[in-house]
C-alpha cells in the first residue's frame, strides 16, 4: 500500500477566487478569508504584506487597507472537496477524504498504469494546477504517516517515503506537533522535553500512557504500521449531478469556461472510475430571480458523436458553445450533469510502437467524430446533415437532407438499394437505358417561369432537350399539412441560352424550375 | 577582368546540387514544362485535362480553385469522375468504404440524391451516399468550417463554395491543405479570376456554345456543348487557349415503353422540334 497524501493549504481562498486570468488589472487585488474576526487564510500577495494568518482583522488592515476580505464558505468547501476526489477517482479507485482540506489516494495499484511513481505524480499536480489549486504532497506506506509528512512537508521539498522499513526513522525526524491533538497535551510533551517524535518513540509507552493519553500513542502505531488504520473510502456517487456556486457573479457566457473546467474535470475522473464514458450532458446555468422570474436556467446540451471522457474534448466542445451565448442576465450557479453514461473500455496498448498502424497520422488531426462535434457546437444542430435517399417518386420527398447523429456514421446498407429495389430498376451499374434522368441539385422550391409562345424562359428561351418524364403520385398525402399532396408534371432537361442544363417541369400551373445539371 | 574566388580557403566545401535534383523539385520548374509533383495526382478522367496539370490529375492536399459565371454549366460533373473512382457507389467495389469522406461546404442549392447516386442515368459516376456529409454555414463560417475540415484525418475530399472570401482566406486553406490529403475545391465567383490568389491551381470553366463533337451517329450531326477550361494558373508553364471537354451529359431516354426504339429525326439547324431533338453524347469516351 502507498499513500498520496494531498494537502491544500490555501483551500479557503482558491475555492472562492474565480478565473485569475480576469483579475490581472492595474490595481492589485489582495485577498483574505476570514473566520470570525480572524484572517484564516491570506493569498501571496498579502503574505508580502504582512498580513498573516491567525490575524485579526483590524491589524490586517492596518498593514494593507487594501485588503479585500471573504467570508469563509464551508459548504462551498465541501462540494469542491468532494469534486476533487471525483476527478481523483481518474487515477485510482481508492480516493479518502481526510478532514477538511486534504485527500489521501492509494497509488500502489495505478503506478504501473500511468508509467511509474513520477509521471503519475506529474499528471496528478498538473492536473491540479491546471484548475486552480495549490498543493502540498508526500507518499508514505502508511495513511496517517503521509498525512503528517505532508502536514510538515515545505512547499518545494517533497518527501517521499516508499518503502515500510524505511518509515520508522522518517517518523522518527518529525517535530511533535503534529501528534498534538489537543493544546495541554502539546504544552505538557513540550514541558517534558521531547522535540522529536523519535524522542517520544523511545520512551516507555504504558509510561507515556498514562501521562499524556492514548489517543496520541494510537496515532503513531498508526502512523508506524503496527495497527490498522481504516479510513473510510469515498464513495462515487451513482449519477453525477454536481454543482458549484460562482464566487461572483458572471455575465459573460466566456467567463463561465474557468468555472467549467472544474466541472468537467470532476466529470472526467468519475467517468474514468466508472470506466464508462458519456455522449451527451447537461450543463445548467441558473440565473438570479429578475423582476420577470422568467427565464431562470438556461441548459445547454453538449452531444458528442461518440461516448467519450476526454477532458480536452469536452472542453472544446464547451468553448465553443459558450462564446456563442448569451446570458439573458449573471448566473450565479452552474450545474453539470451526466444524462447517459454509456461503457466505454480502455484502449489497447500497441505491443510495437506505433510506426506500423499505417492509417492514422500521429494523433496531431482529429477524428470525424470530433469535426461533427465541432461543427455542430459553432454552426447549430442542424448544420451538419447527411443525404438520405427515399423511395418516392416525387422530387421533393425522394432526397432529403437529414441532420447527422452518429449511428448513421458507421457504415451501414444505405436506402439506394432499397430505392433501386422499389422502382424496378436492378443494380445501378447494369442498366443503360431505363434509369431516370436526375440532377444533382435541387431547388428548395419549384421557380415559376414565364413562359413565351409555349416555351419556358429563363434569361432567354430555353430549349427543351429531352423527353417529357411524368412524374404523377402522392395522393395519399394530399390532406396532410405541409405535405407535397398529389402532383401532375411533365418534366423536362432544358438548357438555357448561358449553356445552363436545367431541370424543368409543366404542371397546370404552368412553367416551374425545379433543378440544375452539375 | 581577373578571376575572383568566390569562397575563400577556411569556408567549408558545399555539396554541388546537380540541375536535375533542382527541377526534380515540386516548386521550380523550366519555363516551358510542367512542375514535377510531389504524388500523383487522381486522374481527371479527361485525358486532354489530365495532360495540362502537374502530376497527371487534380493534385491532392493542394486548393484548386474554379470560377465560373454562371453555374449548372457543368462544374460538378468535371469532378464527377475522379469523385466517383474514389467514392464509387457501386457495390461490386469494395474500395468504396475506405476511402474517406466528401464533405460538401455551403452549396448554394440543396443535393439532390437520386442525382448523386445515378450518375446520369448509366451508374458510371455515382457516389455512395454514406460518405456525404454536408455542412450548411454562411460567410466566414463556411471558411472556418473548412479549415476545421482540412484539419481532420479520414476526408477524402473537401467541395466548398466560397463566394465572398478573400485571398487570405485561400492561403489559411491553402496551408492546411498541405498537411492533408485530401481533393480540395473552392468554388469562387468569377471575378476573382483577375485577382491574385495563392491557390496553384486555377481554372475558370466557361460554357462554349460551339459545337464540338464526333459525329459517330449514323444520321444527321451529333451535337454536344463543351466545356472551356481556362488554366489561369497552374504549376508550369502558362496556357493561353482553354481546353474544351466534353462532359457526360443527359443521355437521350426513351420515356416510352423500355423496348420501343427512339424515334430518330433528321436534324436540321432551322426546325427545332422540340421533344424529340436527338442528342448524342460523348459518353462512350468516359464510360469506357
Amino acid at each position: 500500500m502507498l499513500w498520496l497524501s494531498l494537502l491544500f493549504p490555501q483551500f479557503p481562498l482558491e475555492v472562492l477566487a474565480g478565473d485569475p486570468a480576469l483579475q490581472s488589472g492595474s490595481v492589485a487585488v489582495t485577498l483574505a478569508v476570514i473566520e470570525g474576526e480572524h484572517i484564516l487564510v491570506a493569498d501571496a500577495a498579502a503574505r508580502g504584506a504582512g498580513v498573516m494568518p491567525g490575524m485579526r482583522l483590524a491589524a490586517a488592515w492596518a498593514r494593507q487597507p487594501l485588503l479585500t476580505v471573504l467570508e469563509r464558505r464551508s459548504d462551498l468547501e465541501a462540494a469542491a472537496l468532494q469534486r476533487l476526489a471525483c476527478w481523483a477517482g481518474g487515477f485510482t479507485p481508492e480516493v479518502c477524504i481526510r478532514d477538511e482540506s486534504g485527500l489521501l489516494l492509494e497509488i500502489e495499484g495505478c503506478l504501473r498504469l500511468f508509467g511509474g511513481l513520477d509521471a503519475l505524480l506529474k499528471q496528478i499536480l498538473d492536473g491540479l494546477a491546471a484548475q486552480g489549486f495549490t498543493v502540498r504532497h508526500a507518499i508514505a506506506p502508511t495513511p496517517m504517516a503521509a498525512s503528517w509528512f505532508a502536514l510538515i512537508a515545505a512547499p518545494i521539498s517533497e518527501t517521499r517515503c516508499l518503502q515500510i522499513d524505511q518509515l520508522r526513522p522518517a517518523v522518527a525526524d518529525l517535530p511533535v506537533a503534529v501528534l498534538a491533538s489537543s493544546p495541554d497535551v502539546a504544552a505538557r510533551i513540550h514541558a517534558f522535553g521531547l522535540q522529536r517524535l523519535g524522542d517520544l518513540m523511545a520512551l516507555p509507552r504504558a509510561a507515556l500512557m498514562r501521562r499524556i493519553g492514548a489517543a496520541p500513542l494510537l496515532a503513531l502505531s498508526k502512523a508506524l504500521g503496527e495497527l490498522p488504520d481504516l479510513r473510510q473510502r469515498f464513495i462515487f456517487p451513482d449519477r453525477f449531478c454536481e454543482t458549484l456556486e460562482l464566487p461572483a457573479r458572471i455575465e459573460h457566457a466566456a467567463a463561465l469556461l474557468y468555472a467549467g473546467q472544474r466541472l468537467v474535470a470532476a466529470l472526467c475522473g468519475w467517468l474514468a472510475m466508472r470506466a464508462s464514458g458519456v455522449a451527451a450532458c447537461l450543463l445548467w446555468l441558473e440565473h438570479e430571480r429578475g423582476r420577470d422570474k422568467a427565464e431562470s436556467a438556461t441548459c445547454i446540451e453538449l452531444r458528442f458523436a461518440e461516448p467519450t471522457r476526454d477532458a480536452n474534448r469536452i472542453t472544446r466542445v464547451l468553448r465553443e458553445r459558450l462564446e456563442r451565448l448569451r446570458l439573458p442576465s449573471s448566473v450565479l450557479i452552474m450545474r453539470l450533469e451526466a444524462t447517459s453514461a454509456e461503457v466505454l473500455p480502455g484502449h489497447d496498448g500497441q505491443l510495437f510502437s506505433g510506426a506500423n498502424t499505417g492509417a492514422a497520422k500521429s494523433g496531431a488531426m482529429d477524428t470525424m467524430g470530433t469535426l461533427v462535434e465541432r461543427l455542430q457546437a459553432r454552426l447549430g444542430e442542424g448544420s451538419v446533415m447527411r443525404l438520405e435517399q427515399f423511395a418516392d417518386h416525387r422530387p421533393e420527398c425522394a432526397s432529403r437532407l437529414v441532420p447527422w447523429s452518429a449511428v448513421d456514421g458507421r457504415d451501414n446498407v444505405c436506402s439506394t438499394d432499397a430505392f433501386a429495389q422499389a422502382s424496378g430498376f436492378a443494380g445501378v451499374a447494369q442498366c443503360a437505358t431505363n434509369s431516370p434522368l436526375r440532377p444533382l441539385w435541387l431547388l428548395p422550391k419549384p421557380e415559376s417561369l414565364n413562359e413565351i409562345n409555349g416555351r419556358p424562359q429563363r434569361h432567354g428561351p430555353l430549349e427543351l432537350m429531352n423527353g417529357p418524364e411524368r412524374i404523377e403520385s402522392g395522393w395519399w398525402d394530399a390532406d396532410e399539412q405541409g405535405a407535397i399532396g398529389d402532383v401532375r408534371r411533365d418534366y423536362f432537361v432544358a438548357r438555357s441560352t448561358r449553356q445552363e442544363w436545367l431541370w424543368v417541369f409543366r404542371a397546370e400551373a404552368g412553367w416551374f424550375l425545379h433543378g440544375v445539371f452539375a | 577582368m581577373s578571376h575572383v574566388p568566390l569562397l575563400s580557403g577556411n569556408a567549408p566545401a558545399l555539396p554541388a546540387a546537380t540541375l536535375a535534383e533542382v527541377l526534380a523539385r515540386p516548386d521550380i520548374w523550366r519555363g516551358d514544362t510542367l512542375a514535377t509533383a510531389p504524388r500523383p495526382g487522381v486522374s481527371t478522367g479527361f485525358a486532354a485535362l489530365d495532360a495540362e496539370l502537374p502530376g497527371g490529375g487534380w493534385p491532392r492536399g493542394t486548393v484548386v480553385e474554379l470560377m465560373s459565371r454562371h453555374s449548372g454549366i457543368g462544374e460538378i460533373a468535371l469532378l464527377m469522375p475522379a469523385l466517383a473512382a474514389q467514392f464509387s457507389g457501386n457495390r461490386n467495389e469494395i474500395s468504396g468504404g475506405s476511402n474517406g469522406w466528401i464533405i460538401c461546404i455551403a452549396p448554394p442549392l440543396l443535393p439532390f440524391a437520386p442525382g448523386w447516386t445515378s450518375g446520369y442515368g448509366n451508374g458510371a459516376h455515382s457516389i455512395a451516399l454514406q460518405r456525404l456529409m454536408v455542412i450548411r454555414a454562411h460567410g466566414d463560417d463556411a471558411a472556418w468550417a473548412c479549415a476545421r475540415a482540412l484539419d481532420t484525418e479520414g476526408v477524402g475530399a473537401l467541395l466548398a463554395w466560397l463566394p465572398n472570401s478573400r485571398a487570405a482566406t485561400i492561403r489559411r486553406l491553402q496551408l492546411l491543405a498541405e498537411r492533408s490529403e485530401a481533393l480540395v475545391f473552392v468554388f469562387r465567383p468569377c471575378a476573382c479570376a483577375t485577382q491574385s490568389s495563392p491557390s496553384p491551381l486555377r481554372l475558370m470553366l466557361e460554357a462554349s456554345g460551339c459545337f464540338y463533337g464526333v459525329s459517330s451517329a449514323p444520321t444527321g450531326t451529333s451535337t454536344s456543348t463543351a466545356l472551356a477550361v481556362h488554366l489561369i494558373k497552374r504549376r508550369g508553364a502558362g496556357r493561353t487557349a482553354p481546353l474544351y471537354l466534353n462532359l457526360p451529359r443527359p443521355r437521350r431516354q426513351s420515356n416510352l415503353l423500355p423496348n420501343l426504339l427512339p424515334v430518330d429525326h433528321m436534324l436540321s439547324p432551322q426546325l427545332q422540334v422540340i421533344p424529340h431533338v436527338v442528342v448524342e453524347s460523348a459518353i462512350s469516351a468516359i464510360s469506357a
